[in-house]
């Protein structure tokens, strides 16, 4: 031995090893490591056998496609030892755990690098994968135009229902006064003070449609919803994630809630103008 | 047709408190410089701020005109002193941003005592004091009716009151039910809390109607990205 160079020992060394795991010398040395007999780790060196397919051929199949699975997998290589190598069965391993992480979950970075793009993963395999309901952003600049446009609907609404409202009510308090002027059985009908209540919520209900058709054309013209854009509520509930309250699609609720005020806060200032104005009128 | 059936004095301190109290809401934004205007002028920390800021732009001038090599004593002389005026300068700050929060703490207080509380007080006092009665008693439903004639706390009695009178069609419970004090007259009045309640919803809608038809500038339709590109 002491006459051979450095090479040459290392190459006999390297030798001898590969004999012993090939006589099963590895899984007998895995075994005293693992150690335990109740032990469900798998014992079996890929040492041990040589020619044998590797530990995950799904895996390796998969990774066909790519260059570097490929390369690895490739038969007519000429150095068949890479095959059996222990990094190189972990490198294939990464490789198909990379490529199946693409059909499924998005890696980190990749997640990251959407946001910095975008604001926010706008992508659908991310989206679907992620399952985290994502409002769309709205330009700020379209946001101000379409509460514009809103606060505009909302204050014409008001003219115009009361431009409707004062006279009808100035009938109905004055009515004795009116019966004198005009005596139509139409308009006795429609100023009797018993029918007041039918016909002025009927007006509010027929007024609400028409704004509200109004205003789902310009939230649709705009792409903007005024609620989830607007309401501090909703953007409030909408931080809370979904499953800690017991209640399920609170959001949901939460706008429908807030949609039925926006009706009731209506008819509530209607009539608030009804009792001033009847109070003004009986003073004339 | 009827007639106001409260006392005057009552209306008018009413109508006197919406007032100012819609006056403060309108002017929020000058009430800091009202402030300081007032309590700030005749104040000696407010003075020597001014002097000090005039005499510190005084030196800084000098400064400028001389040079730094030339004249070196006097420059460095000048420059001590505007150290000191600057540290001077930032102490009368802090005093008069102190004086300033004092002054708004008080107006908050003045507010609260002139305003708040014998406002509320006096729609506690008299808010159920019918303002004017309506023309007949078949205008609103019942609920509507007893709400205006004697406020709010008809509607959380009105579910008391018909239990009792459900209890009672079984079991004699009158004696119970004539203690609850609702609404069973003829004549519908609107009382005084139903009343304020109405005016400032009122002025709330004209004011809301005025800032969006009148007041606020016109916006124009942003153009689209891909509007741009075509």
């Amino acid at each position: 031995m002491g006459n051979l160079s450095e090479a040459e020992k290392r190459k006999i060394l390297r030798e001898r090893r590969q004999k012993k795991f090939a006589n099963g010398g590895a899984s007998s040395r895995l075994n005293k490591i693992t150690g335990q007999s109740d032990s469900h780790l798998n014992t079996e060196s890929p040492l041990d056998n040589p020619k044998n397919e590797p530990v995950l051929p799904s895996a390796a199949q998969k990774i066909e496609d790519d260059d570097f699975g490929q390369h690895i997998t490739d038969d007519s290589m000429p150095a068949p030892e890479t095959e059996n190598v222990p990094q190189v069965e972990l490198l294939k391993q990464l490789a198909s755990m990379q490529n199946e992480g693409f059909e499924s979950t998005p890696d980190l970075f990749s997640l990251l690098s959407s946001m910095q793009k975008n604001g926010i993963p706008n992508d659908a395999t991310n989206g679907s994968a992620t399952n985290i309901p994502v409002e769309p952003l709205v330009d700020p600049v379209m946001l101000n135009y379409h509460n514009f446009l809103v606060n505009r609907l909302k204050a014409w609404t008001i003219v115009l229902k009361w431009i409707c409202l004062v006279p009808f009510l100035y009938l109905v308090t004055r009515q004795n006064d009116v019966e004198s002027v005009l005596s139509t059985g139409a308009l006795d009908k429609l100023t009797d003070p018993t029918n007041f209540f039918m016909i002025f919520t009927s007006f509010e209900i027929v007024a609400t449609s028409i704004y509200y058709q109004r205003l789902q054309t310009i939230e649709k013209n705009n792409k903007v919803n005024t609620l989830d854009n607007n309401s501090k509520i909703v953007k409030m509930i909408s931080m809370v994630p979904e499953g800690i309250l017991p209640i399920g699609n609170i959001k949901g609720k939460v706008v429908t809630l807030l949609q039925y005020w926006d009706v009731l806060s209506m008819f509530i200032s209607d009539i608030c103008l009804v009792l001033i104005a009847i109070g003004i009128f009986q003073r004339l | 047709m009827s007639d106001i059936t409260m006392e005057k004095w009552v209306l008018g301190t009413t109508l006197m408190f919406i007032i100012i109290t819609k006056f403060l809401q309108y002017t929020a934004s000058y009430h800091e410089s009202w402030i300081s205007k007032f309590t700030l002028g005749s104040t000696t920390a407010y003075k020597d701020y001014m002097s000090k800021l005039h005499e510190q732009k005084l030196v800084q001038e000098e400064n400028h005109s001389i040079s730094a090599q030339d004249n070196y004593a006097k420059w460095t002389k000048n420059n001590r002193k505007l150290d000191k005026l600057a540290a001077d300068i930032k102490q009368l700050k802090s005093q008069i941003h102190e004086q300033s929060a004092k002054s708004q703490q008080l107006l908050k207080t003045v507010k609260l005592i002139g305003l708040t509380l014998p406002f509320f007080a006096l729609k506690m006092w008299k808010g159920k004091e019918i303002v004017y009665y309506l023309p007949t008693n078949k205008m609103f439903p019942h609920l509507f009716n007893g709400t205006w004639h004697q406020g709010w706390l008809f509607v959380a009695m009105y579910p008391l009151d018909f239990a009792l009178s459900q209890i009672n069609n079984l079991y004699d419970v009158s004696f119970i039910a004539s203690k609850v004090p609702l609404y069973r007259g003829t004549a519908v009045g609107v009382s005084l809390g139903i009343w304020i309640w109405a005016l400032t919803n009122v002025l709330g809608s004209i004011e809301f109607v005025i800032n969006q038809l009148f007041l606020t500038p016109t916006v124009s339709e942003p153009v689209a990205t891909e509007k741009k590109a075509n």
